[in-house]
């Protein structure tokens, strides 16, 4: 869940997204907005997910409700177990074949990102302290150029 | 087993000849192989049948 889910985010854009990633267009697009690719491979790994995750309250609860020296809910646990088992090896094969194979790096726009990022500043704290640090980072917010170049405008 | 052409906006796609689904029905059957054939349940099919019709209702109802 939490592996889709970031992939998906990364992969957000490309205008007002993170879009530090490329994922596979295995469709046409949205059926809303033209144009628009979805992440549907992660959409269904994340949707089996919470399935798997129901599942397993289900075993938890058919778990605890042995009565006595018996439990009867064999059955019901076993049948969510397996349903589990299969949707999570089925859809992680989806995954790999129609998304992460495909994954590639934007690495334009990961370096834009990362020199614009307004916490590079956290590595100058050992440097000139939290406090100096604190009035760079919100000189460098005010006036637009990133973090790096702000501080050595003001130290040179 | 026989295959009719679909088309949408990526290109082409192979339809066995007794579906009646479309190009992006076909696309999904190939890239969502997760748990058991066909196990969408029938009711959620018929329920999109019924959508439809109220949405094509409507939009011509709009039109005129």
């Amino acid at each position: 869940m939490k592996i889709a889910n970031d992939i998906r985010m990364s992969a957000s854009g490309p205008r007002s997204g993170i879009g530090e990633l490329s994922i596979p267009s295995n469709e046409p697009g949205s059926s809303i907005m033209p144009g628009k690719a979805n992440p549907t491979q992660t959409e269904a790994l994340t949707m089996v997910c919470a399935q798997i995750m129901g599942n397993d309250t289900t075993i938890s609860v058919a778990g605890s409700n042995g009565h006595f020296e018996l439990n009867v809910f064999k059955p019901v646990m076993i049948s969510a177990l397996l349903q589990s088992a299969t949707l999570i090896a089925d859809a992680c094969k989806a995954f790999s074949d129609y998304c992460v194979v495909g994954i590639e790096p934007n690495l334009k726009r990961i370096e834009e990102n990362l020199k614009n990022s307004l916490m590079l500043v956290t590595a100058l704290n050992i440097h000139i302290g939290y406090e100096n640090a604190t009035i760079i980072v919100k000189k460098a917010y005010v006036q637009k150029p990133d973090t790096l170049t702000t501080f050595s405008r003001s130290y040179h | 087993m026989n295959y009719r052409v679909e088309k949408d906006t990526m290109g082409e796609v192979q339809v066995p000849v007794d579906k009646y689904w479309g190009a992006q029905t076909q696309r999904s059957i190939m890239n969502f192989p997760i748990g058991p054939a066909a196990s969408m349940p029938i009711e959620i099919i018929h329920a999109f049948g019924y959508l439809k019709k109220a949405a094509a209702i409507t939009n011509n109802w709009l039109l005129t």
